[in-house]
């Protein structure tokens, strides 16, 4: 179902509130490219709490957390590949300060999308 | 051919020798003596020139106090050097010289200047400003794009 955005054109009340949007930004394109990286390792490799969080999806057409998982990657590939690129671009150039309020928080928004659609959560319950 | 012998071979063969060794060492020391008698900090060739660092400052454009910072820096571009240099009417030249006595003058078609390189930095700045707003504009033709993505994703959950 789709979901309404919240307000991404509303400006950070404070630069700390932006600081804490970045951080949590950095550390979801973090778990994204982690993921990326499991879905190419067999899923008795992979870490246990990440296994046993992947595995609680119900999989309704019996796909394995590793089927989904690779599944998941093909799908938003180019979604995934554009954040790490923007998170890397800002990075060089200083953090948060480069990137406009907007930009930020789509991004914070984007990466909080795919980590619900995977674990199959709502967006607000996407572990910050 | 046969019997040939390249000129660094034949070199290192007559360095080998004692006499010709010896001979090299003591023309290397006395090189080194010369050089060294020549060398000058910046304000020593300055007061030679009988110029004070008032009036250098006005040929250069600049005070009193930056050309007595420039004489007393430690690192300086290569350009600042050359126009305090030129402006005692002398012209800069750069020498590599090597310990086994081979010495080449560098020559440096483009010096550049502290404002070119500050240009050259915020033109860099821009260039990686308008880098990081074209890969944000990806971002949000993804968010354009998620719910549709999503619910292909879904659909083939309950396929």
């Amino acid at each position: 179902m789709p979901l309404t955005p919240p307000d991404l054109s509303r400006p950070y009340a404070s630069s700390a509130d932006k600081d804490a949007d970045w951080q949590l930004l950095l550390r979801r394109t973090e778990s994204l490219q982690e993921l990326t990286r499991l879905s190419g390792v067999p899923e008795a490799q992979w870490p246990a709490g990440e296994a046993a969080r992947l595995s609680a999806v119900p999989s309704i057409s019996g796909e394995t957390a590793g089927q989904r998982l690779a599944r998941w990657r093909n799908v938003f590939a180019s979604e995934i590949a554009d954040l790490e690129r923007a998170v890397l671009a800002a990075s060089s150039q200083g953090g948060s300060a480069t990137v406009a309020d907007i930009d930020l928080r789509s991004a914070v928004y984007l990466a909080a999308r795919l980590l619900a659609t995977l674990y199959d959560v709502a967006i607000d319950q996407v572990s910050p | 051919m046969t019997g040939h012998r390249s000129w660094t071979a034949d070199r290192r063969a007559r360095l080998a020798e004692p006499e010709v060794a010896q001979r090299a060492a003591a023309a290397h020391a006395e090189l080194a003596r010369l050089d060294e008698g020549y060398r000058k900090t910046l304000a020593q060739l300055r007061n030679a020139r009988r110029l004070t660092q008032a009036q250098l400052g006005s040929v250069l454009g600049v005070s009193q106090a930056q050309v007595s910072r420039v004489e007393n820096q430690a690192d300086l571009y290569l350009s600042t050097l050359r126009s305090y240099v030129q402006a005692m009417g002398g012209e800069l030249e750069l020498r590599a010289v090597f310990p086994d006595g081979l010495a080449a003058a560098i020559a440096i078609a483009d010096l550049r200047t502290p404002a070119d390189a500050d240009a050259d930095a915020d033109a860099a700045g821009q260039y990686f400003q308008q880098d990081v707003h074209a890969a944000f504009a990806l971002v949000h033709r993804g968010v354009g794009r998620i719910d549709a993505d999503v619910e292909r994703f879904h659909a083939a959950d309950a396929a």
